[in-house]
């Protein structure tokens, strides 16, 4: 499908790239590209020196921090190496005064949230993913269950140190909690999947350790209930997290499993989290308004691993609506058979579709285009925007799975030129081919 | 007036009507500079459109007969944002001032960028919600100025700046193009232009219509003054509260400087002339969990020296401590013909150390300096007041603030939380920036303006030798 490196750009790249390089023979085929070399740059100056070398030869890349998200996004166009960022690991300042710190692109979020909560800080991002890391978390930007108290991934971006294809280091924003000096840069490589710039470090605000966390789960057979109920309860002061999942679904995970949901009914989760008056009055105030019973912490967690769930060769969407429409959302979707994990703020629907019959030789499978029109139709009645997150591999090609970028395609293609004017960095991946 | 000037006039007011398309030297007076008065240049014409339509045609003339144009709001800047350059155009916002949709059930609000920003909480209110970034300017800065700024308020350090709170755009482009950003939901597949739209201070196009989000009103809130003997102390109880997990609404520092002047003047508070410093808080939220929170800091003050701690008894009480933080700037523009405010950031451990030097730069100066300041985010205002019609003493005021940004850039600080770079501080971005951090920058500025028609000479260094230059004597008087 591609073109292979030539023998004497590999050479080149053997000799001037100190960062660890590995040969693939036959090519590792990942994400939709056959890749002849891995390159791990292990410090921040390798990685711009590798950067540097690899647009001088014009080689097109594959970035991929945990290797967790690959699947997200359009198949990459023709890369020829795999840029592993694993290798910029470490946290090299923890102001726990301030709850700030500084750490390096490959690390695991594990890593970092356990020495956020060793200095009495938590991190505030828990994307899906167990070997997630901080540089693959901002570039996706896709946030877990508690995303309703941590706030969207770009809230807790105080600064960055980013290498631009040309190889050249860059930093914007920095280390305080308010800053105007400059574009906010940050905002524009947070959640732009590596089209523009490779990050290499960030400064990241931590949020206070809470005092408490308390969890409830509730069962619902009717969805006017169980979204009323959710909507209310993620605007309580406490609420740190709150999820509507079909049973179906919640059956696939065995902390939700356990609790018993019943076929056909909707279980709410909720987590209240900090201070310990307030949780115990949102804990009471649901107690009244839905009977809710009593939960361990993985319920929370387990909430994340659904956010990825799919079915083989299956097909599951992330929807963005306003809070008001999810009910409708939900029940539509519901209908067209899908599974679904509704977090009520800030509005995201979570719908997988199994595969229902396999498909014939042109490869098209009537659930797929059935479950594709019901997602345009709750595009057309709800407003809602949707992004295909996992598909099968045969529909890849022929969709985009970011859908129309609209009026402002026409920007973010000039932005790409500028930032990256060969479109070497995981071409093709993003929007509209940026 | 130039021939040149009287086609683009006549087609100028053909979009908007004559008489809302100003060009004679008194209609042009006022448009001359914002709240930043030196360095003013009369632009060629001002002109106040109605709808983003007019706007993009006002842009279109503005391209096709090669004359840049400035975006203004309220003219409330503090760093020059919306100052003319030569053979400018002012396209001002201040008649696009209708709030087009109060949605109460997902709590956002879709406004013109002309609304002024403490209408829309007014306008919301009886819904029991409010717009949360509350610049003291708010009654009369603007939207549009705001998202242009990124602005905060008291209240930022619990609620966020103006970033947090949009959800979508309309902006004219600079080649006159209408395009929508973001979505009520908040999200829009690919970039995050409206992440980088907010911030960028009119210099990638304007502003014609915003989707912002609405916060309930707190249903309690307690309103704390402490008063200190020194300056010192009351940064080490901020530390001590944000170390302990508290986010207040607000963490407030006023100096005995500041002290004394508010309470010569109307607004004065009751506040003790001998004190070194007073913090007021503000703690808001659930009303079950603020009395445990109001214990802790009385334990954390009464370790900390204290020597007084009052807590507001009623909504009376409240206004009166806010009146002292409120009414500062204006209090201290009374004690001299000028005052210059500076804007920086320090990490906030390193407070006490970076205001002791600040007092230290001063001093050597001979310059009186006083600080307000938002404690909780490490955001310094230091006051220097001074006669600008002494240029020796402007040349002590200009060098005595290059050395208190470099100061605080060496703390690990920057140049601006709030107030923003503008013509200002744009030499300055050199300290804390690369060529190459800056170059990134200029692509972002380049793919939506690429041919610098929008508010030149903004933001970013002019020329690549100002970088390492420095700056030219600037100052400004009261802006309270
Ligand atoms: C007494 C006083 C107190 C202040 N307190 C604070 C404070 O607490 N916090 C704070 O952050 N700031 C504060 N400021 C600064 C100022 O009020 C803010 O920066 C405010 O947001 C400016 O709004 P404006 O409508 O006056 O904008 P202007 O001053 O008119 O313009 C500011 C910038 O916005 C651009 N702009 C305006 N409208 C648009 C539009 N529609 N589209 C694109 N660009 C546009 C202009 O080109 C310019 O670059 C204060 C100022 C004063 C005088």
């Amino acid at each position: 499908m591609t073109d292979r490196l030539s023998s004497s750009v590999r050479d080149v790249l053997r000799q001037e790239l100190a960062g660890t390089l590995r040969g693939h023979e036959p090519p590792l085929e990942v994400a939709g590209s056959r890749l002849d070399l891995t390159i791990a740059p292990d410090s921040g100056a390798e990685l711009a020196t590798t950067l540097a070398v690899l647009t001088r030869e014009s080689v097109p890349v594959l970035v991929r921090g945990g290797g967790n998200r690959l699947a997200l996004g359009n198949p990459c166009r023709g890369a020829q190496v795999l840029l592993c960022c694993r290798g910029l690991v470490g946290v090299d300042e923890l102001d726990a005064a301030d709850g700030v710190m500084h750490a390096a692109a490959g690390t695991p979020l594990g890593e970092l949230s356990r020495q956020a909560r060793h200095a009495g800080w938590e991190l505030p991002l828990d994307p899906p993913g167990e070997n997630a890391t901080l540089g693959g978390a901002l570039a996706t930007a896709i946030g877990g269950p508690r995303r309703l108290g941590f706030g969207p991934t770009r809230d807790c971006v105080l600064g960055l140190e980013v290498v631009l294809a040309s190889g050249e280091r860059t930093r914007c924003g920095g280390r305080v909690v308010k800053n105007v000096t400059g574009y906010d840069l940050a905002k524009l490589y947070v959640g732009s999947l590596g089209t523009l710039g490779v990050i290499e470090a960030a400064w990241l605000r931590l949020h206070p350790a809470p005092r408490l966390r308390l969890v409830r789960v509730a069962q619902f057979d009717a969805a006017e209930r169980a979204f009323t109920l959710a909507l209310e309860a993620a605007r309580r002061p406490s609420a740190s997290a709150v999820a509507v999942v079909s049973a179906g679904l919640a059956e696939r995970a065995p902390e939700l499993r356990e609790l018993h949901c019943r076929p056909g009914s909707w279980m709410l989760v909720c987590e209240f989290a900090g201070d310990a008056a307030v949780c115990g009055a949102d804990r009471d105030w649901l107690a009244r308004a839905g009977g809710a019973q009593e939960a361990r912490e993985e319920s929370v967690t387990a909430l994340r691993e659904l956010q990825t769930d799919a079915a083989p060769g299956g097909l599951r969407a992330r929807l963005h609506a306003l809070p008001s429409s999810l009910e409708a959302i939900a029940r539509h979707l519901r209908a067209a058979g899908a599974e679904l994990l509704v977090y009520p703020i800030p509005g995201v629907v979570y719908a997988s579709f199994a595969p229902r019959e396999p498909a014939g030789r042109d490869h098209r499978a009537a659930w797929f285009d059935a479950a594709l029109a019901a997602l345009e139709e709750a595009k057309r009645f709800a407003a809602a925007e949707f992004v295909l997150e996992e598909l099968p591999d045969s529909r890849r090609a022929e969709c985009d799975v970011f859908g129309a970028a609209g009026g402002s395609l026409g920007l973010m293609r000039a932005l790409k030129r500028r930032f990256d004017p060969q479109g070497l960095l995981n071409p093709g991946r993003f929007v509209g081919g940026v | 007036m130039s021939r040149g000037h009287a086609a683009l006039i006549e087609r100028l007011a053909r979009v908007v009507g004559s008489s809302h398309c100003l060009s004679s030297p008194a209609e042009l007076f006022a448009y001359e500079c914002d709240a930043l008065t030196l360095d003013a240049v009369r632009p060629v014409a001002v002109v106040l459109p109605e709808d983003a339509e007019q706007v993009s045609r006002l842009v279109g003339v503005c391209g096709e007969l090669g004359h840049p144009f400035v975006p203004r709001g309220a003219g409330t800047g503090l760093s020059g944002g919306a100052h003319p350059v030569e053979g400018a155009v002012v396209i001002g916002c201040s008649r696009m001032r209708r709030i087009l949709e109060v949605d109460a059930e997902n709590r956002l609000a879709v406004v013109q960028p002309g609304v002024v920003n403490a209408d829309l909480s007014a306008a919301v209110a009886h819904l029991g919600l409010c717009y949360a970034p509350d610049p003291s300017s708010q009654q009369a800065c603007t939207i549009g100025g705001n998202i242009a700024e990124n602005s905060g308020g008291p209240h930022t350090l619990k609620y966020g700046t103006t970033t947090n709170h949009v959800l979508g755009l309309e902006l004219v482009l600079p080649d006159g193009e209408r395009v929508r950003l973001g979505s009520k939901s908040g999200f829009a597949a690919g970039y995050d232009l409206v992440g980088a739209v907010v911030g960028s201070e009119g210099t990638l196009g304007i502003v014609t219509e915003a989707t912002v989000r609405l916060v309930p009103l707190p249903e309690g809130v307690e309103t704390l003054l402490a008063v200190f003997p020194d300056l010192q102390s009351a940064c080490r109880l901020v530390g001590r509260v944000i170390g302990a997990g508290m986010i207040p609404a607000s963490l407030e520092i006023i100096d005995q400087r500041t002290i004394a002047a508010v309470e010569a003047s109307a607004y004065a508070a009751g506040l003790p002339l001998d004190a070194g410093a007073v913090l007021l808080i503000e703690l808001d939220g659930a009303a079950c969990g603020l009395a445990d929170q109001v214990a802790s800091i009385r334990e954390f003050a009464a370790s900390e020296g204290v020597r007084e701690l009052r807590v507001a008894r009623d909504e009376d009480e409240r206004a009166l401590f806010w009146r002292a933080r409120k009414g500062s700037f204006g209090a201290m523009g009374r004690l001299a013909p000028d005052i210059y405010v500076h804007d920086a950031v320090v990490p906030r451990s390193k407070l006490p150390d970076v205001l002791e030097r600040i007092c230290q730069i001063a001093d050597r100066y001979q310059l009186q300096l006083s600080n307000v300041f938002h404690a909780g985010d490490g955001n310094l205002h230091p006051i220097i007041s001074f006669d600008r019609r002494s240029d020796e003493e402007l040349g002590r005021v200009v060098a005595a603030g290059r050395e208190i940004l470099e100061l605080c850039v060496a703390a690990g600080g920057v140049l601006t939380g709030e107030h923003g770079v503008g013509v200002e501080k744009r030499d300055y971005m050199g300290l804390i920036f690369s060529a190459a951090d800056l170059a990134a920058m200029t692509h972002l500025r380049d793919a939506f303006n690429p041919t610098g028609i929008c508010n030149p000479g903004k933001l970013l260094p002019v020329t690549r030798s100002c970088v390492e230059s420095g700056s030219k004597a600037r100052a400004r008087v009261s802006p309270g």
